[in-house]
């Protein structure tokens, strides 16, 4: 993101078009980070509006303390998906929803891809909460591990060593699976 | 797992991320590549189930609420202590009990004069005054012309930010309209608004090949025009 301490002062100011950008920018990261937490399409969509609502509420009280912006934002999107997740709990297991689309589809690898969006259900579910965490922050969002850990309030080395720790755990997953093949 | 193997996936995951492929970061580190493989195609398949792709009309929808949401808390702003615009609005207030030559003035003020903030409160306050959705569909309506007409003056005064505010202010009136409209209502609004299609996306066509500065945010605006049009007659069938 180019010059994002001087878009977020404008947006601070109420400059409605720096917050358009930031919601442009962030749009799509922010979904992809939050379907991955939460597994549901609807659940996701009504999150994704609630973080950039709050976005909009609280970005003039944010201040630069050394955190990037995104960092900021995914905390938001992460205290949601949490409060979500919890009041899902009780009604049991969660799933990704395979209405979900899937960007850029190759239709030659459609069948492939849908596979790969179950296998990740099923394996995240193995996970811990944290490794899950990491996981939709690395590859939901494209957080960096800099900035992953700021989100999560974690060290860069804890993230490495869970992001290491998810890692091992999908592929013995996933290889268990195509062994089963 | 030594701190160096983390490291070195983490930066072997980076590159990932930016699109260099498997077989790029184990020759980077022959060493550790028979450790890295199968973890490097595990997060390469989480990678590509993780590309989920939201409704393409969903982040319109939920950009349109921001939209309401920041409108809502201007006209919060209007009653705290917002000095100007609680002159603007007591302005307005003044014209609805007796006509004022200042409001009247304020009617035909450009965005980059003082009076502009009494024209759009009292296009707000119009707005809180019709009852009818389908009232307020027909003032929006009015004000899209309006928008065009500031647009086009304040292109030839090479003032683009000013443009740019008018253009999402343009947006703003092009977006509600469909969700305002019912199906029994729509013919007469959809004859309005075609009347002055033509008029209103030459205007922008036009400013958007003398203005190259401007074109991306004329093009979005012509683009959300025709949407709405189209949105229009999507209703109406």
């Amino acid at each position: 993101m180019h010059d994002e301490r001087g878009l977020v002062e404008r947006a601070k100011s109420g400059d409605t078009q720096a917050l358009a950008r930031l919601y442009e920018e962030n749009f799509d990261r922010v979904y992809r980070y939050i379907a991955l937490r939460v597994g549901n399409a609807a659940d996701a969509e009504d999150l994704t509006a609630k973080v950039f609502i709050k976005m909009l509420e609280s970005i003039a009280s944010f201040k630069w303390r050394g955190v990037p912006f995104s960092a900021w934002l995914f905390r938001i999107a992460h205290n949601l998906a949490v409060d979500h997740l919890r009041q899902k709990a009780k009604k049991g297991h969660l799933v990704l929803d395979e209405s979900m689309a899937v960007s850029e589809i190759d239709p030659a690898a459609v069948a492939e891809i849908r596979l790969s969006i179950e296998q990740l259900n099923i394996a995240l579910e193995q996970l811990t909460q944290n490794q899950k965490e990491v996981m939709a922050l690395r590859f939901g969002a494209g957080l960096s591990t800099a900035e992953a850990a700021k989100v999560l309030g974690k060290r860069e080395g804890a993230v490495k060593a869970l992001q290491h720790s998810a890692l091992m755990a999908l592929r013995k997953r996933l290889s268990s699976w195509r062994n089963d093949e | 797992m030594s701190k160096g193997f983390e490291k070195i996936l983490d930066e072997c995951l980076e590159r990932l991320i930016q699109g260099e492929s498997i077989e790029e970061c184990l020759a980077r580190y022959p060493e550790q590549a028979a450790e890295l493989e199968p973890l490097l195609k595990a997060a390469l398949t989480v990678r590509e189930a993780s590309a989920l792709e939201p409704r393409p009309e969903l982040k319109a929808q939920i950009g349109s609420r921001l939209r309401s949401v920041i409108e809502v808390r201007g006209q919060r702003r209007v009653f705290r202590l917002g000095w100007g615009w609680a002159l603007a609005i007591g302005m307005v207030l003044l014209l609805m009990i007796a006509s004022t030559s200042t409001v009247v003035a304020a009617s035909g003020s450009l965005p980059d004069e003082p009076l502009y903030p009494v024209k759009i409160a009292m296009e707000h306050v119009r707005l809180w005054l019709t009852p009818s959705d389908m009232g307020k569909a027909k003032l929006h309506a009015r004000f899209v012309n309006r928008r065009i007409d500031e647009i086009a003056q304040m292109a030839g005064k090479d003032k683009p930010e000013v443009v740019a505010r008018v253009i999402h202010r343009l947006e703003g009136h092009l977006e509600v309209i469909p969700r305002l409209v019912r199906e029994r209502e729509i013919h007469a609004l959809r004859q309005f608004l075609e009347q002055n299609a033509a008029t209103n996306l030459g205007i922008l066509h036009t400013l958007e090949e003398k203005k190259p500065a401007l074109g991306p945010a004329l093009k979005r605006a012509r683009e959300i025009y025709t949407q709405t049009l189209h949105a229009i007659e999507e209703v109406e069938k």
